[in-house]
């Protein structure tokens, strides 16, 4: 049958199951979430059963009255976009909040359906809803259905159809007192030449009853109308005694409790499990301990364990060398890589040679020797060298990461000329003699090749490398893709483990019910600086990461509160940039034992959103309570699968397609910074170029990279917060990109090539970067860190934190101040600690002084009065 | 419009005893089912808590109280209130 297509509306309250049911009818991504409002965006596909009818998703809602976006944007959607039909969906256990909207949504004159769902779960409960009383009382047809289970649901939608089909205006029902219909009536009279449609009648009758003036400005109403439906408004209102608005309001429930008792038989009440639950979760002793203890098992098996063993096998096998699909081979060959690493077959190599050069022996012959494996020519190198009594004697021995090791197996810490540093009564682990025979079976050693294992899988940049290589593709191009994208883009895909698993965890909180709560609880903390509880959900999920995090922002209606968080989310440390934590740690103290510099940054990010939440509440576009929380705390349950497994991956890919494109441009821009250059070093052509391609470039050619030149020109910002070498200011520089990219930049800019945060040597020089005079300035390196920490995120975040301020304004307000901040909390750190330290008193400190009393003054002067005008009114939907 | 004062004068202030018997709803004590009376406060915040339910006359029950925050029960669903929010409903 030709006709055309049919747009069919999708309206209900949060948590009603609308999303579950857009998702069964139209097997599309939308996602539902337990949190109150969680589709802002609107939402639309086609049907599965048939794709000329689109169905659109509204948000979930409570009224048509615009308290919130939400509400604005589902009002205009039925007013004035006008779909063929509406499905308003009811929560069948929570009919009297639900049939409110009903009321609202029917007004509106389009042909309706009401779907009753969660109809089992009333049954379970021992309440029975009439249908066939409801549907007389409202007027249009009520269909029983299980989004959950997929139960009716084409009953529903056929009934929707049908009605669209028809066009049969919703007849408006008798809902208010005889006063207010009488009134009504009268107003409609006055106003329906100005309706165009008049299926919109008796919608725009109730809202001029109400004054609503928003609604209004549709119609074109003359000076004269106006004050006709006044003077019925008024009349009602002296004799109702009561405002227009809060008689419609009430008269609305009062209609409903009397359709609810009249088709409802409800089972005699009792306390609710969800109740029972809240009594202890939400309990004044318990509520905080549990949520902390749930918090650290969260985290526990997203960052500790079930997360970090598969960012691993992603970081080291998918974007490393490969991995094995048996863990048997991959078992076979760890103990044989072990085995060859514990030997340490390089450094007795290495050892025996200088010992032989010592002897006065030619060693060069045999270093190419080894290389071509030309074992004839070797041996008769170890025979001379035997002849000669060659022995290297106290060769330290080395672990895998090129550390040194004491008696014990501990890491031996280097200084600043990466000589080991020992404590009293530690002694270096050395080799036993190193004598020709140990020289000539560490020659013959074979590394262990993984490949020889069986089942296994070599990863991304070995497959590409050497398909390029096959290929012939220039030294540029593969350096271009294996350097540039594939290291840089598959380092932030290595995170994809771990945040699969965190936001399994998370969603699950959400999706159950339990984080509603937490934001109940913690409103009240987060209320002393000015924020609501709503903003705690985002910050929790932004230690996880910042992506999403921002983009849980949008859940919190008020917009000025909405702002602030989406500036400050980011300021907790995110997972990236632990290794940074960890890089600090390691050149602080040596590792493991700086346990307390972890959560001291935690704390720093805490503090530092505290304190920015209070200064700018003093601020002109943030002054004003935070708004009143009043949040629906919906039933405990188990999230449907399909629904939950769909928000868990919307969060994920939220993170994965921002890999895919913007820090995609980013890798390329910073690799091309960090290898073309000009070759300004002595004997160096002076032409620009691939750097590493270029004959006689040094091992230090980045120096002379485009990226060193940005650093220089801008290390003099951060001068005053002592670490104005290019090597800094190019590692904050490509931080951006993602944060853990400030260890590897860094490994990279010392030529010490693809370290870790574990390197005792990546520690020492980062340690050296900060010392001048012998003296390690830890001012410096602490200014250093947090700088990192609290200024602009990464790419990704930023581009997200764009998308959710919708206004580019405000989004660069937002970067702008993070940064500042960024840099004048570094500052007071470095200028303190150089001025109690060092005893250094300059410019830069009486500026660190004066800004560090600013805050001070900013954080405790009394709130300012702004006027009524801008503290006195609630920023709803205006643009600051 | 009328006059909101109250909310403002901090915890040791009396409890707006106006009308004989009315209460905060923040002073309703846990498990006891009440009627709101009217809700004090601005327009839209008026209209915001209406639209959820608290209009006169319906029945609200106090599931929980934490420090002064509520957890209520109002025309069948659980919603959270800060203490400022619980304050200005008055109660039957």
């Amino acid at each position: 049958m030709a006709r055309e297509k049919l747009n069919i509306a999708l309206a209900g309250n949060p948590n009603c199951g609308k999303t579950t049911l857009f998702n069964e009818l139209t097997g599309s991504n939308g996602y539902v979430g337990n949190w109150p409002g969680v589709t802002v965006e609107k939402l639309e596909a086609p049907l599965k059963a048939d794709p000329d009818v689109i169905l659109t998703d509204l948000p979930g809602i409570y009224s048509l009255s615009p308290y919130s976006p939400e509400e604005v944007v589902s009002r205009d959607y039925l007013v004035k976009t006008r779909p063929d039909a509406v499905i308003d969906l009811v929560d069948g256990t929570n009919l009297e909040r639900n049939l409110y909207l009903t009321t609202q949504v029917l007004e509106c004159g389009t042909p309706s359906v009401v779907g009753l769902n969660m109809a089992d779960v009333l049954a379970k409960r021992g309440d029975a809803i009439d249908l066939s009383a409801l549907s007389a009382r409202l007027g249009v047809p009520v269909v029983e259905i299980s989004a959950l289970r997929g139960t009716n649901v084409d009953a529903l939608v056929d009934a929707a159809v049908k009605a669209g089909e028809d066009g049969a205006t919703c007849e408006p029902m008798h809902w208010f007192s005889s006063t207010v219909e009488d009134a009504l009536a009268e107003i409609a009279g006055v106003i329906s030449p100005a309706v165009a449609d008049p299926a919109t009648l008796r919608w725009f009758s109730i809202k001029a009853f109400e004054r609503d003036e928003e609604a209004l400005s549709a119609l074109d109403l003359g000076e004269g109308e106006r004050e006709a439906v006044e003077a019925i408004v008024c009349a009602v209102e002296d004799e109702l005694d009561d405002d227009s608005e809060s008689i419609i309001t009430t008269e609305r429930y009062d209609w409903i409790e009397g359709v609810v008792a009249e088709c409802v038989q409800k089972a005699p009440a009792k306390l609710s499990t969800s109740e029972k639950i809240d009594r202890v979760i939400t309990n004044r002793i318990l509520g905080l301990p549990i949520f902390a203890a749930i918090m650290i098992f969260v985290y526990y098996i997203s960052v500790s364990t079930v997360g970090t063993i598969g960012t691993d096998w992603a970081n080291d096998g998918v974007f490393g060398d490969g991995w094995f699909l048996s863990p048997a081979s991959a078992a076979a060959y760890d103990e044989a890589a072990g085995a060859y690493a514990d030997e340490d077959y390089p450094t007795q190599l290495d050892a025996f040679l200088a010992a032989a050069g010592d002897a006065g022996l030619d060693t060069s012959e045999v270093l190419g020797a080894i290389e071509d494996g030309d074992t004839a020519e070797i041996e008769a190198f170890a025979a001379e060298a035997e002849a000669k009594g060659v022995v290297a004697k106290d060769v330290p021995w080395l672990d895998a990461d090129g550390n040194y090791l004491d008696t014990e197996g501990n890491i031996v810490l280097v200084d600043a000329d990466d000589e080991p540093m020992l404590a009293a009564g530690q002694e270096l682990a050395t080799h036993d003699p190193i004598t020709a025979t140990e020289f000539l079976s560490a020659v013959n050693a074979e590394e262990p090749i993984p490949g020889e294992y069986g089942w296994f899988v070599p990863g991304v940049p070995v497959v590409i490398g050497e398909w390029l290589e096959s290929a012939g593709a220039s030294p540029v191009v593969q350096s271009l893709v294996l350097d540039g994208i594939v290291g840089g883009v598959g380092s932030i895909l290595g995170f994809v483990p771990q945040m699969i698993v965190l936001f399994l965890l998370l969603c699950f909180l959400e999706d159950c019910g339990y984080m509603s709560r937490v934001a109940f609880v913690m409103d009240r903390a987060f209320r002393r600086f000015g924020l609501s509880g709503k903003s705690f959900i985002p910050m929790l999920i932004s230690s996880g990461c910042g992506v999403p995090g921002v983009m849980a922002t949008k859940t919190i209606e008020n917009e000025r509160d909405r702002r602030m968080t989406i500036m400050l989310t980011t300021m907790i440390p995110c997972g990236a940039k632990l290794p940074i934590i960890s890089l600090l740690m390691g050149a602080l103290i040596g590792g493991i034992e700086g346990w307390w510099i972890a959560p001291l940054f935690y704390l720093l990010g805490v503090a530092c959103v505290i304190i920015s939440a209070i200064m700018l509440k003093k601020t002109r576009p943030f002054a004003g309570e935070p708004a009143p929380f009043v949040m629906e705390l919906p039933d405990y349950h188990l999230p449907a699968l399909k629904s939950y497994l769909l928000h868990v991956w919307e969060r994920v890919w939220a993170f994965i397609s921002k890999a895919g494109t913007i820090i995609f441009v980013a890798c390329v821009g910073v690799w091309f910074l960090s290898n073309f250059g000009i070759a300004g070093w002595e004997g160096g052509s002076g032409a620009f170029g691939f750097l590493p391609e270029m004959a006689d470039a040094p091992a230090n050619a980045m120096d002379y990279s485009v990226l060193a030149g940005v650093g220089s020109a801008i290390a003099w910002i951060f001068a005053p917060l002592g670490f104005d070498n290019w090597q800094a200011a190019a590692s904050s520089l490509s931080a951006l990109i993602a944060k853990e990219n400030l260890v590897s930049t860094f490994g990279v800019l010392y030529g010490l090539g693809e370290v870790g945060e574990g390197s005792t040597v990546l520690w020492a020089s980062f340690a050296q970067m900060f010392t001048t005079a012998g003296v390690v300035h830890l001012g410096a390196m602490f200014a250093f860190v947090a700088f990192n920490m609290l200024d602009a995120p990464c790419f990704a975040a930023v581009g997200t934190i764009r998308r959710q301020m919708d206004d580019s304004r405000w989004f660069w307000f937002a970067i702008a101040y993070e940064c500042a901040f960024g840099w004048i909390v570094g500052l007071i750190i470095n200028q303190l600690w150089e001025f109690f330290a060092l005893g250094n008193f300059g410019f830069w400190t009486v500026v660190a002084l004066a800004a560090l009393i600013a805050m001070l003054y900013q954080l405790f002067k009394p709130m300012p009065k702004f006027g009524e005008a801008a503290a006195g009114k609630r920023p709803m939907g205006e643009v600051a | 419009m009328e006059a909101v004062l109250s909310a403002t004068t901090g915890k040791n202030a009396a409890p707006a005893i106006v009308h004989g018997a009315s209460l905060p709803l923040s002073m309703v004590p846990t498990g006891k089912t009440v009627q709101v009376a009217r809700v004090r406060g601005k327009e839209d915040f008026t209209r915001h808590l209406a639209n959820l339910g608290f209009v006169e006359g319906a029945q609200v029950r106090v599931v929980n109280q934490v420090n002064g925050d509520l957890i209520v029960n109002v025309k069948g669903s659980q919603l959270g209130l800060d203490r400022d929010t619980a304050r200005r409903i008055v109660t039957a």
